[in-house]
This record gives C-alpha cells, structure tokens and sequence, in this order.
C-alpha cells in the first residue's frame, strides 16, 4: 500500500503530460479535412487560402482549380513557394479518388 | 503525403482537400487550363501488357519510360527491358533527353498518369506514331503475371 502511494502522483503527472503534449501537438499541426463547398465558399471569399497542387507540372498545365500552384510532394522541402508565414491557411489537394 | 510533410515542416493551418480534382469537377466547378485543347488532345492507343512483353523480345526500337516515383518502384520493382527512368514531377524539365527515334512506352501505376506524359510529348512534337502507354499500369503487368526486376 505504501509504494502504491509513492506511484501514483508520479503516473498522474505522466498522463497529464501525455495529454498536453497531445494537445499541444493538435493546435500546431493537426490536418483538417476541407470539403467541395467549404473550398469553395472559401476561394470566393476575400482572403483565399494558399492553394497547391501536389502532383506534376504535367498534369497541372492540363487542369487544375483556378489559383492553385505546383508543389509536387517529392519538391515540398526544397520548394520556395510555400508561404513564409507558418500559420497561413494552406491547402493541398491531387487528383482525388477514382 | 504533401499535408503531411507540411505539418512536419511547422506549418500551423494545414488543409487536405482529399476529393481533390475529381470532386472539384464533380460539382462542376471552374477549371483552369493553360491549354484546354492541349489537355483533351487524342492519343495514341494503349499497349497491353502481353502484347508489350512480346515487342520487349522482338522489336529493339521499343524503350520504356518508367514515370512512377521510387516508392512504387521500390514497391512494385522495373518492367525487365530497356527503361529510361524518368518520374512525372520532373518530366517537364528533363523529357528532353528521351530519344525520337524510338517507341516510347510510358509506364505507370495504373494507366492514370501516362496520358498526360503522352500529350505533353505530343505538344513538344514528338511523333504521335512513336508514343504509346502500358494499359493498366504496372498493375496490369503484374496482374497478368509477367517478370518484374528489383528497383
């Protein structure tokens, strides 16, 4: 019973740990998921999203939505194109199921 | 994955549009093209992948271009036979190395991405007789039980 006492502040602080760095790790970086009418609404409202298309030129000069720009993702590190401002809204899309 | 990455590289307000191209026209949306009739061009018939294994054998003048990324190389290993390795992100500034004297075989995955090598090549004149496309991709090849290399 005594040790059980000594372990358990120990295995609470952990867990509250585990949870804020969860947290913390979901407001820095968490993937939304975007859907046709909300891309939509947003690219005509005033302040758009950035926009890329993550497959190749080629493709990109067939068809692509209107303001997007090419970053294919085997260029996404070394690309210059990305936004500096780290929390700019940024959206990335391909060529979707089918 | 690119969202993926960009998270992974500090980004703080990451988006996935997974419906992507086909969803945006799906709903009829507006495209934007830098040449419409570039990008619904004819093309030339695909190959099947018998029919392809056979001209590998008999006719020298065929020469695949593998488009695919390394991960699906890797995955899936090389089409045994004279291949020019050549991945559709960087096809735009190094397609000038492929030969016009020979038959070009665009190789992908699935038969998605070739059509568009194949027009982009058409645009850059090269001979509309001398492009073709594996049907079904590497898919199709290995479905049919034909060899792969190792990448």
């Amino acid at each position: 019973m005594k040790n059980s006492g000594h372990w358990l502040p120990a295995i609470l602080i952990s867990l509250a740990l585990l949870v804020c760095s969860n947290l913390s790790c979901l407001a820095a970086g968490d993937i939304q998921i975007i859907t046709t009418p909300e891309l939509k609404k947003w690219l005509a409202a005033g302040q758009k999203p950035f926009l890329v298309y993550t497959l190749s030129q080629v493709e990109f000069y067939e068809e692509r939505i209107p303001g997007s720009v090419c970053i294919p993702t085997e260029q996404m590190k070394t690309s210059r194109e990305l936004p500096t401002n780290m929390d700019t809204p940024t959206v990335f899309y391909c060529a979707g199921p089918g | 994955m690119a969202a993926g990455q960009a998270v992974a590289m500090g980004y703080r307000n990451v988006y996935w549009y997974k419906e992507g191209l086909a969803g945006w026209k799906k709903g009829h949306n507006l495209l934007e093209s830098l040449n419409f009739k570039y990008a619904h061009r004819k093309i030339p018939e695909p190959i099947a992948p018998r029919a392809l294994a056979e001209k590998l054998r008999s006719d020298p003048r065929y020469l695949l271009v593998d488009i695919r990324d390394n991960k699906s190389r890797q995955k899936d290993g090389l089409i045994d036979g004279p291949t020019e390795v050549l991945p559709l992100y960087q096809f735009h500034t190094d397609f000038a190395q492929l030969p016009d004297d020979k038959v070009l075989v665009m190789v992908d995955i699935r038969a998605k991405q070739a059509p568009a090598a194949i027009r982009y090549l058409l645009e850059k004149k090269y001979y509309f007789t001398h492009l073709t496309y594996l049907k079904g991709g590497i898919s199709a090849w290995i479905s049919e039980g034909l060899p792969v290399k190792a990448f």
